[in-house]
């Protein structure tokens, strides 16, 4: 696991990576760049080239810096000419490489992969922006702004202007530090001192630099103010500390040696002056107490580096601007885990619950009052779960999102024309499942553009429009999220799946009993491809299995359907959550075991003779005019003391899939919330083919198996 | 850090230290140092297709743990379970497994100079046993906790950290 520091740093930039890819393809499509893209995509890479500074990494703060460089230019200059596909793919090449360089260091490595020719591109495409422009491609923008500025203030050079101005108190965040006293020295050998560095011309970044130095230098004084105040928010401090040298003002316990020896290790230092001055009253610049606890009051937002890890952990959801009091402040980042923790507990006070309001000891008793308190905690506990699963459900929103630009990179590689359209995005399934679903999708949505989108000219002659359109839409449907991928392409071939499907050997029977389902889901047969060629994005028949095996591991199903001509759907329904299900408990001689309801289609007790054997000894029963298979589970597990007579037990009739069959029990003890837990590993390893997928507490403590009525299918069919 | 170091002091007193408990006619030792708890023997859940000695799962306060009948772990004819019988929950490298026994009787020390290595015997089952301890005139079997999972299940550990590795890196 990284250091915490460097976790909140991947976990940000992740975010304003996320943000910026959605930026720029927004803007891409308008085919422009709004004041407002501009502004935040400034403002990105600009806190993005901050705190990769901060941490030392070179490579993506300068390209940062790079991209940053053009968005200047474009928000000081307003170029007529610009090229937003151009611009939209510098931007997504460096958040590419940016996270790739996120997922390194998240893996415990270093970014240290070179960022020179991203660089270089970017910097040779703003020179020809700039020519093209007609104006002077070395120009400074810098200065130009600082000029306009000066312009309007009358003349005045942007000196730093005096209090009235915010700042940053370094330490506000730390209240245990005893505040100095407001005039004159504070008490004990300490020393004031007033020290100004430069940096070398040239050296770029010196906004990020002076931070550097701020940061290193706040641990070892008491008291630290600096000029400019606000290095990384104003534009103009850099200028500033190129012309003027960064101003450091700061009481501290070191000699004036140590202090030299201190600042001298800075990086790219040109000169350095310090000055010891007799008490802070000297001081050219030094706010009083009040200023700094109106500062502090104002600065809602503390500076970032400065807060310790754990805090952050709390603090509001990392946002490009910081947050007036507006929704921003209401948000809180958590730790999974935490959130995992709390369902646990959750889960424990369902079981609990059901463990007193059930007791034994209270069977037979009329307890008017504590039935009602009963129901009360019932109530409430139930709601406590509701809120508790709203907690973990996080919108779908993101996932899609990151489709756009798998169609974008596609259609412009492959020559295409599509758009992709996103319905119900803000529909929320649990993080787990939101999680899993991503690469599902992606193949889903490539296999869409890839195979189901023909080229425009194709299109044209089949009379539809130039474009093709995918539409990505999500909406809930009981306990379930029904996710559809349509796309208006023209449509799955049949005849070639199922040639495909003969070559391959995987016809399981005669292919005039295939209905046209059947065929279509081939395509998620392992190593299955009709396409001749293999492209970068599809051909190799590896996906399509992988997508089956993904959503089956969320416990969900895929379906396909398709019109020849007008294209095809992939529909996926998959549970809301996973950790609590509703399942029904039946006892079996002494064991208990637990269905999940939705498998059950329905419970009766068969009738005398209703149950009959094949030759083979198999049983089966008549139902709706179907012949279902029929397991006791006393036999299949082997469990002394069950009821053996069919007609004094229960059967239940499940479906899995396609297939229906019965399952004999001896009782039914009802219907309950059951939270899953997974067998404990020791066991689980010793048994493969039970067709038991997880154990759960019944309310009087007991443990019950939870049946998976698919294992138990294939069980029973192979 | 501060953890290494409690952890490390938390062993230290530990050491040397055994749980005793009765096996039939013998007394076994197990490292206090892996002993949960011991609790009294309660409804086992049985679990199909696990060996006889599997006895099943029970449910300590809300976790799930496995239960492991000692003397069929030995191969010998089990035992009816009485009121004397104990559950003892130990805990090897986060797996939580309870043993099955006829009696615990108490914490003793045994100083590393009382502790000699098994006689090398082929038929015997003495790879469950670590070392034997003297305590006066009687001798403690000190069991080997490890093997305690193994034939098969030698490479449960193994297993499940690769598990674990291969989870997180998906």
């Amino acid at each position: 696991m990284a250091e915490p520091m460097v976790e909140v740093f991947i976990f940000e930039t992740r975010q304003f990576l996320e943000q910026l890819e959605q930026i720029a393809l927004g803007s891409e499509e308008q085919g422009g760049f709004s004041e407002e893209d501009v502004n935040e995509i400034f403002r990105a890479m600009h806190t993005i080239k901050g705190s990769a500074a901060m941490m030392m990494f070179d490579q993506v703060s300068t390209l940062a810096h790079s991209v940053e460089d053009i968005f200047f230019y474009i928000r000081e200059l307003k170029p007529q000419k610009v090229d937003a596909t151009a611009i939209t793919d510098i931007v997504l090449n460096a958040v590419d490489f940016m996270r790739i360089e996120m997922e390194k260091l998240d893996a415990g490595g270093t970014p240290d992969m070179s960022s020179e020719e991203l660089r270089n591109y970017t910097k040779d495409f703003l020179r020809n922006m700039k020519l093209d422009n007609g104006h002077d491609p070395d120009i400074d923008l810098r200065k130009v702004k600082n000029a306009k500025k000066a312009d309007g203030a009358g003349g005045d050079a942007p000196a730093p202007e005096p209090e009235k101005k915010q700042q940053y108190y370094i330490g506000a965040a730390k209240p245990s530090k005893p505040a100095p006293v407001e005039e004159g020295t504070p008490k004990g050998a300490k020393h004031v001192f007033e020290a100004t560095v430069f940096f070398q011309p040239g050296c770029e970044m010196e906004e990020v630099r002076a931070f550097g130095v701020v940061n290193n230098l706040k641990e070892k004084v008491t008291e630290l103010h600096y000029l400019p105040e606000k290095i990384l928010e104003d534009e103009s401090a850099t200028d500033t500390i190129r012309n003027m040298g960064f101003r450091l003002f700061f009481v501290t316990d070191m000699e004036k040696d140590a202090v030299k020896a201190e600042l001298d290790q800075t990086i790219f230092l040109e000169k350095l002056e310090i000055k010891e001055v007799a008490n802070v009253g000297e001081l050219e610049y030094w706010p009083s107490q009040e200023t700094i606890a109106i500062t502090a009051l104002e600065n809602s937002e503390p500076i970032k580096p400065e807060m310790p890890p754990v805090q952050r952990d709390l603090t509001p959801a990392a946002r490009p601007v910081p947050a007036k009091g507006g929704e921003g402040a209401q948000m809180i980042t958590v730790r999974v885990d935490k959130l995992d923790k709390l369902m646990d507990l959750v889960g424990e006070m369902v079981i609990a619950e059901a463990m007193v309001t059930q007791n034994p000891d209270l069977k037979g008793m009329e307890l008017d009052n504590f039935s009602k308190a009963a129901r009360q905690l019932h109530k409430i506990n139930g709601e406590l779960q509701d809120s508790v699963m709203a907690l973990r459900m996080v919108p779908l929103e993101g996932t899609f999102k990151k489709m756009n630009r798998i169609v974008r990179d596609m259609t412009k590689k492959l020559g295409k024309k599509a758009r992709l359209v996103l319905v119900g995005e803000s529909t929320e399934v649990d993080k787990n499942i939101n999680e899993h679903i991503s690469d599902p999708l992606m193949h889903i949505v490539r296999n869409s553009v890839d195979h189901g989108i023909e080229m425009p000219d194709v299109r044209v002659d089949a009379g539809k429009e130039e474009t093709g359109t995918v539409i990505l839409s999500a909406e809930n449907a009981g306990g379930e999220v029904v996710i559809k991928i349509k796309d208006d392409g023209g449509g799955l071939n049949k005849e070639k799946i199922l040639e495909r499907a003969r070559k391959n050997g995987i016809l399981t029977k005669p292919e005039s009993e295939l209905t046209d389902r059947e065929i279509y889901s081939f395509i998620f047969a392992p190593g299955f491809s009709t396409k001749e060629a293999v492209t970068e994005f599809s051909g190799r028949g590896v996906g399509m299995d992988v997508v089956v095996s993904n959503i089956k591991s969320l416990g969900g199903k895929v379906i396909v359907d398709s019109e020849p001509g007008l294209g095809s759907t992939t529909t996926i329904k998959i549970p809301l959550t996973l950790a609590i299900i509703e399942g029904m408990s039946v006892s079996v001689g002494g064991s208990r075991f637990t269905v999940p309801i939705n498998y059950i289609s329905r419970s009766f007790r068969p009738e005398e003779g209703a149950i009959f054997k094949d030759p083979d000894g198999s049983e089966m029963i008549m139902v709706q005019g179907n012949c279902c298979p029929v397991v006791r589970l006393y036999d299949m597990y082997d469990i002394p003391d069950a009821i053996h007579e069919p007609t004094d037990g229960i059967l239940l009739l499940l479906e899995a899939g396609e297939a229906r069959f019965g399952v004999l029990a001896d009782e039914l003890l009802g219907v309950q919330e059951i939270v899953v837990k997974p067998v404990p590993k020791y066991i689980s390893r010793m048994m493969k083919t039970t067709g038991i997928s997880g154990c759960t507490l019944l309310g009087d403590g007991s443990i019950s198996l939870i049946i998976d009525p698919q294992q138990v299918h294939n069980i029973i069919f192979d | 850090m501060e953890d290494d170091k409690l952890l490390m002091e938390d062993e230290d007193t530990q050491k040397d230290k055994y749980l005793t408990f009765t096996l039939g006619n013998e007394v076994y030792g197990i490292d206090i140092k892996v002993v949960i708890e011991i609790i009294g023997i309660q409804k086992i859940t049985v679990v199909p297709e696990v060996p006889e000695y599997v006895k099943g799962i029970i449910n300590l306060r809300g976790k799930i743990i496995p239960v492991v009948d000692m003397h069929l772990r030995f191969r010998r004819p089990g035992k009816e379970y009485s009121d004397r019988t104990c559950v003892i929950v130990i805990d090897v490298n986060d797996v939580l497994i309870g043993l099955i026994v006829d009696g615990v009787s108490e914490v003793l020390t045994i100083p590393e100079k009382n502790v000699v290595p098994p006689p090398d015997l082929k038929a015997s089952q003495n790879k469950y046993i670590r070392s034997i301890g003297k305590i006066g005139e009687g001798v403690v079997l000190l069991l080997d906790w490890m093997k305690l999972f193994s034939e098969d299940d030698q490479s449960l550990f193994d297993d499940m950290s690769a598990e674990e590795t291969s989870e997180e890196a998906t």
